[in-house]
């Protein structure tokens, strides 16, 4: 696999543009199509596209922050499962639906924090997957 | 949620002096144990690990003589046979302990099963799981048929856990335990959970020839078994295990005789309480002092052991004092028991039997006193001092204790105010006939001892083989019926596990699709009705289209078809793989104009990353080519092809369902007040069905966890090669 000078170019602008449309869809999922799951995708397929454009190995590096996969699928799970159990503590039902209401941010209620949930764990699986094959791709390509 | 789970099962102690004996014998003997093992073991590690699996062990040995729920009882019972296994293979570097132990926990496990059956049993004929209710009911338990069901079943737990014919072989092959485990589980107190059980339900039995026989042949024969082994064998403890077995027999034939000869029925409670208290103190005291012997030289038979002399004055003290117990001097113990054994049973074959099996027994005592500390005249085999280490000064305590109350225990009965041993010692016969009687057996043993290890006969009986007749002895049917069911049990879990599990992903994959598909298919029959219903509606949705929306589909479909195509026709895997990703397309397509935006997005970016997964790893994949032999391809065309009709069938029947139906505006209506959201399909899957997501998102977790362990294995291993 050859790096491409046009990917690389056109991520520069792609790559922030992809997260926050994935952000975005993860965060209107509740009202609009959409959804952690969705988000996930596209936010692991920006991920995908910039380990495909470079020659080097890029994972899951912002800058200097570097993630490793599995954090993002313990702590997206955790979290999700940590929202399901603030129902129970506030005394209702497993997992019901608790909202309260912020101004500027509008609803925010425990189901979107499970979404977000869905969302990093999705990124972790799917970048935990594919960006190591990618760049096992790139090594037996550079052989 | 209390009464649906109310198996019957409560924590209801009692308490009779036949459980006191026990119970007295766990403590008393447990806390010798305890004193022993601290000299005994070598590191702080063992001591940990056997002073924590011995105190679990009493505990389960303690809820099994005082439990009168048979399911606590039963509790108990495993859990000795569970703590045993770890016990038994203490020293589990050795396979042959490992061995040892597992034989231990099969025989025993599995007849506690059958214990559990008889149980069972007796709790459908009463209606109880106490065990004072079975012995109150007795006549009403006899007069159902299945009470001789139940009782076999019981016998089978009983006679393996005491290590009886046909179960016997399993207690010489638990020799691997360390002494101290042996003196306890092996002599004292596991393998007389069978007696004590015996004892406990023979009241209620008694009376069923079946039961009687049984143990009556078991017993006889586990009885002479166990006192010719323990002749022939020259190590310490496969002699003792010999013994202990013999004595055991000897306790189950007891109970057997004493249903035919009435003035043994008379005495049977004092004969076996003073069988069961003598042989546990002498025969603890002999596995310690073996294992005391075996820790100060090394050395584990007989052959190797012999002139140790007054060099440990205590040791020999010790094996002095269990002599004098083992070979019943009047006024120990045993002879209470063994004189009121023989005085019952008066002048019957079965007094000659016990009288000839007791002197085969009486060998076990000299060799352990004249053959250790004696010199022997052949000089080879002298214990030097170089060989001899004086063993902690704890040891001995346990011994002495043990041999000093295997002597003058019988002093101690009267205050011990139970009514058995006082029986005991008042149908002891103190004239001059039956001490002198005793004394003179003791001697005759003597004499046979001193004629073929010292004396004439020592040079041919050195010489002579006896592992022949060893192995005679071991390999009877019971051992041989175990040890092959055992070998194909093995095969048979190799090869269901060669079937089920052959390593390919194809298999795997046609085994789910096959597995699926018949389920489906089950399912697909069951509601067949529907289809006719199904069809006319599914002809009437589509003839109420407009021909554009038949344009947009039928292109659509189309392309799937072509991608098909391509997939299947290809003879090139990059080919195959942007067919199959422009059939995930035009399906996410069909979502797409189909009113499902959420399931089309999603779908679009799954078929982008999996074409390029596929792509990634296209070079590893194996070769296309190979893939495609005729018969192979004819094979996963079929279940493909009906994997794919009979979901097809199943989603348009289920669409079909009048519950779906129900099912739209109950969500459509409630997704906005209850799930504060407008996206029905997001509330559902977060809110609504939340708890599904949760699973769903942590089987992909655990999918990409795998995942990363396997490509992690595979980058150390190429490493590794590498460098």
């Amino acid at each position: 696999m050859r790096p491409s000078l046009f990917l690389q170019a056109a991520l520069r602008l792609l790559f922030p543009l992809l997260l926050v449309t994935s952000g975005v869809v993860m965060w209107r999922g509740h009202q609009l199509p959409g959804g952690g799951f969705l988000g996930g995708l596209i936010a692991s397929s920006a991920l995908v596209l910039r380990e495909l454009a470079f020659a080097r190995t890029t994972g899951l590096s912002f800058g200097a922050l570097k993630l490793s996969p599995r954090y993002l699928i313990v702590g997206g799970l955790t979290l999700s499962a940590l929202s399901s159990l603030v129902a129970p503590l506030s005394g209702k039902e497993f997992m019901q639906g608790v909202w309260i209401y912020l101004p500027v941010i509008g609803d925010i209620g425990t189901p979107v924090a499970f979404d977000v949930g869905v969302y990093f764990t999705v990124i972790g699986v799917v970048s935990s997957i594919l960006l190591p094959l990618i760049q096992e791709a790139k090594v037996g390509a550079g052989d | 949620m209390g009464s649906d789970l109310d198996l019957g099962i409560s924590l209801k102690l009692f308490s009779d002096s036949w459980s006191q004996l026990f119970v007295c014998l766990i403590f008393g003997i447990g806390a010798l144990l305890y004193t022993f093992a601290w000299g005994y073991l070598p590191s702080k590690a063992a001591r940990v690990k056997f002073y924590s699996l011995m105190s679990l062990f009493v505990m389960a040995m303690l809820v099994l003589v005082r439990a009168d729920n048979a399911l606590l009882l039963f509790l108990g019972w495993e859990c000795t046979s569970l703590v045993s296994y770890l016990l038994i293979s203490f020293e589990g570097g050795h396979s042959k302990s490992r061995k040892g132990a597992l034989t231990a926990l099969l025989v025993t496990g599995a007849g506690g099963l059958f214990l559990l059956a008889g149980f069972a049993l007796l709790q459908l004929i009463t209606g109880s799981w106490s065990l004072q209710v079975w012995l109150a009911e007795g006549a009403r338990i006899l007069a159902d048929p299945r009470s001789r069901l139940a009782a076999a079943c019981v016998l089978i737990g009983v006679l393996s856990k005491s290590a009886q014919f046909p179960f016997h072989f399993w207690l010489p092959a638990a020799m691997t335990a360390p002494s101290p485990v042996s003196a306890f589980l092996h002599s004292a107190t596991m393998v007389k959970a069978g007696v004590y059980l015996s004892y406990r339900l023979g009241p209620l039995f008694s009376e069923l020839p079946l039961w009687s026989l049984a143990l009556l042949t078991c017993g006889l024969a586990t009885f002479v078994w166990g006192a010719c082994l323990s002749v022939l064998h020259t190590k310490f403890k496969s002699v003792l295990a010999g013994t202990t077995i013999s004595m055991l027999g000897a306790m189950f034939l007891v109970q057997g005789l004493a249903a035919h000869v009435p003035t043994l029925g008379a005495v049977l409670g004092p004969v076996l309480f003073g069988l069961v208290l003598a042989h546990a103190l002498y025969k603890a005291g002999y596995f310690l002092f073996a294992g005391t012997l075996t820790h100060a030289s090394g050395k584990m038979s007989f052959k190797e052991v012999s002139g140790l002399g007054i060099q440990s004055k205590a040791l020999l003290a010790g094996s002095l004092a269990l002599f004098l117990g083992a070979v019943a001097i009047p006024g120990t113990p045993l002879w209470f028991a063994k004189s009121a054994l023989l005085l019952g049973l008066g002048g019957s074959w079965a007094a000659w039997v016990f009288k000839l099996g007791f002197l085969l027994l009486l060998f076990m005592p000299f060799r352990f006193l004249l053959g250790v500390f004696a010199k022997s005249p052949f000089q080879d085999s002298q214990l030097s001092d170089p060989d001899f280490h004086a063993p902690p000064g704890i040891l001995y305590l346990p011994i002495l204790t043990l041999g000093a109350l295997s002597v003058f225990g019988g002093l101690l009965w009267p205050g011990w105010g139970v009514s058995q041993f006082d029986a005991l010692r008042d149908s002891a016969s103190w004239t001059w006939a039956a001490v002198g009687k005793q004394l003179l057996e003791v001697g005759l043993v003597g004499l046979v001892y001193w004629t073929v290890q010292v004396g004439p006969l020592a040079r041919a009986f050195r010489r002579a083989d006896n592992s022949r007749a060893i192995s005679v002895l071991r390999n009877t049917p019971g051992h041989e019926i175990f040890e092959s069911a055992w070998e194909g049990f093995l095969k048979l879990a190799k090869a269901l596990r060669q079937l089920s599990q052959p390593g390919t992903m194809r298999a795997y994959l046609i085994s789910v699709l096959l597995a699926l598909l018949a389920l489906w298919s089950l399912a697909t029959v069951g509601a067949a009705r529907l289809l006719p219903t199904g069809g006319r509606f599914f002809m009437t949705s589509v003839g109420s289209l407009g021909v554009s929306w038949i344009f947009i589909l039928g292109s659509l479909c189309l392309t799937a078809l072509v991608g098909l195509v391509l997939c299947l026709s290809s003879k090139n895997a990059l080919v195959g793989i942007v067919g199959l990703s422009l059939v995930g397309f035009s399906v996410a397509g069909l979502f797409s104009v189909s009113g499902a935006p959420d399931l089309a997005m999603t779908q679009f970016a799954v078929e982008c990353l999996s074409l390029i997964l596929f792509l990634a790893v296209l070079r590893k994949l194996p070769s296309f080519k190979k893939e495609q032999k005729p018969r192979r391809v004819l094979f996963d065309g079929l279940v493909a092809s009906g994997f794919g009709v009979v979901l097809f069938v199943t989603l348009f029947l289920a669409s079909q369902n009048q519950a779906l139906s129900r099912l739209t505006p109950f969500f459509a209506e409630r997704s906005l007040t209850e799930g504060h959201g407008r996206n029905v399909v997001n509330v559902i899957l977060v809110d609504f069905r939340g708890f599904d997501t949760m699973g769903e998102i942590s089987v992909l977790a655990v999918a990409g966890l795998s995942v990363v362990a396997l490509l992690e294995r595979e980058r150390r291993r190429r490493k590794a090669a590498s460098s």
